[in-house]
């Protein structure tokens, strides 16, 4: 199973309702497509996106920093490859979850 | 060092054959100007070309006047915030970076003289150009590029400090708002300001890289026309080194820090930017290219 389907299965365990690529409307009235979106009553909404090729890491988590922050959602950053400590420093900067792969 | 002076070194291909070679950052149509304005400091670029991304490959944006290529600058952005009403500030966060872009042209890359390159910088007053490349995206060099070129040798000039230092600082309180400050910075055509209070120096983008950090945007999320409204002393101010003004432009090239965006030196004469280094002593007709006095101009 992938990283983020084992992400969707988790949130959906703690009962949230999950959609697989998704829209979401930010405060700025932008629509956003994100690869994961989840919402729970009372909860901030999760998003999550898959990341990008490892080269391009620091794009994928900025670009996830900037949904997150119009939503007001709590991020994770899916991705399928080791990322740089430099990029997981950011993510961690930006409060992003990185999901690796084991 | 040996100095390498030789007219091989007019050429770019020669004196930086890595600037053609080498990958550099840019940024998709469409993405936010938020988060191009991000990338412009993870590390710090003078630029980010704009590209467009189809099934063909990728492509630099082309400016909707024709005059050129898009791409985002620091100074593009700065110009695009002060003219936007403080109300829409968050939504210009999310609008494409392309709106916040600038055009620029591209100059031809084949058997490109580096004096054609200072021609550029020259001209369009910007410490760095693109580079068109045969069969690639054009390139960016910029002043960071040149100034270890005096290290080499292939950039000599015998002026020093007294001679390029910009004798009057532009100075504000500290406690001035940053909205005024770049309101004023832009009127001047400055990028850097000195605190009046000899807190340091501010520059442009010291205040991008504070306006995009999290605490900020945090803030401005509820209140967006609270973008601009920190004081200058709550951007950190950066030291000068301090060097005496009989010190060689040479010599002080020798300790520019490329890695460091604000990079700058004082002297009893005055400031000392990356630009007076190498811009200063071409416009002035004494900077020699290639080991060639008296470059060619023009």
């Amino acid at each position: 199973m992938s990283s983020m389907l084992e992400l969707a299965a988790d949130l959906r365990a703690q009962g949230y309702s999950v959609d697989l690529g998704a829209d979401v409307t930010g405060k700025s009235r932008v629509r956003h497509k994100v690869d994961l979106l989840a919402k729970r009553s009372g909860d901030k909404t999760v998003v999550a996106m898959e990341g990008r090729p490892a080269g391009d890491a620091t794009y994928g988590i900025v670009a996830l920093f900037a949904v997150a922050y119009d939503v007001g959602a709590t991020a994770y950053y899916v991705a399928s490859e080791k990322i740089a400590g430099d990029d997981l420093a950011l993510a961690k900067s930006y409060h992003i979850s990185v999901v690796e792969p084991d | 060092m040996t100095d390498v002076t030789s007219t091989m070194f007019l050429y770019m291909e020669d004196a930086l054959p890595y600037v053609a070679r080498r990958l550099f950052p840019v940024v998709e149509e469409g993405s936010a100007v938020l988060v191009a304005g991000t990338l412009l400091d993870i590390p710090r670029r003078d630029v980010l070309p704009i590209v467009r991304v189809t099934e063909d490959g990728t492509a630099f944006s082309l400016a909707e006047s024709g005059n050129g290529y898009r791409v985002f600058s620091g100074y593009s952005l700065v110009r695009r915030i002060l003219r936007t009403d403080p109300k829409d500030w968050y939504r210009l966060l999310f609008a494409p970076c392309e709106t916040a872009s600038m055009p620029m042209r591209a100059i031809p890359g084949e058997g490109l003289a580096l004096t054609k390159v200072l021609e550029a910088f020259s001209r369009e007053k910007f410490g760095w150009t693109l580079i068109d490349r045969a069969g690639a995206l054009p390139a960016v060099v910029g002043l960071a590029d040149l100034i270890p070129l005096y290290r080499t040798g292939v950039l000599g000039t015998e002026l020093t400090l007294r001679d390029i230092a910009t004798p009057e600082i532009f100075s504000l309180p500290g406690t001035t708002k940053i909205a005024t400050a770049l309101l004023e910075m832009m009127k001047r055509r400055v990028r850097r300001v000195r605190l009046s209070n000899g807190g340091g120096f501010v520059s442009d983008r010291e205040i991008l890289v504070h306006i995009f950090s999290p605490d900020v945007l945090n803030a401005v999320r509820t209140a967006p026309h609270q973008l601009l409204d920190s004081t200058l002393e709550e951007v950190e101010p950066r030291t000068a080194i301090e060097v005496d003004s009989t010190t060689t432009v040479a010599e002080l090239a020798r300790r520019f820090l490329p890695a460091s965006g604000a990079w700058s030196a004082v002297c009893s004469e005055g400031l000392i930017t990356p630009w007076d280094l190498v811009m200063k002593p071409w416009d002035a007709g004494q900077l020699r290219v290639g080991g060639v006095s008296g470059a060619p101009r023009g």
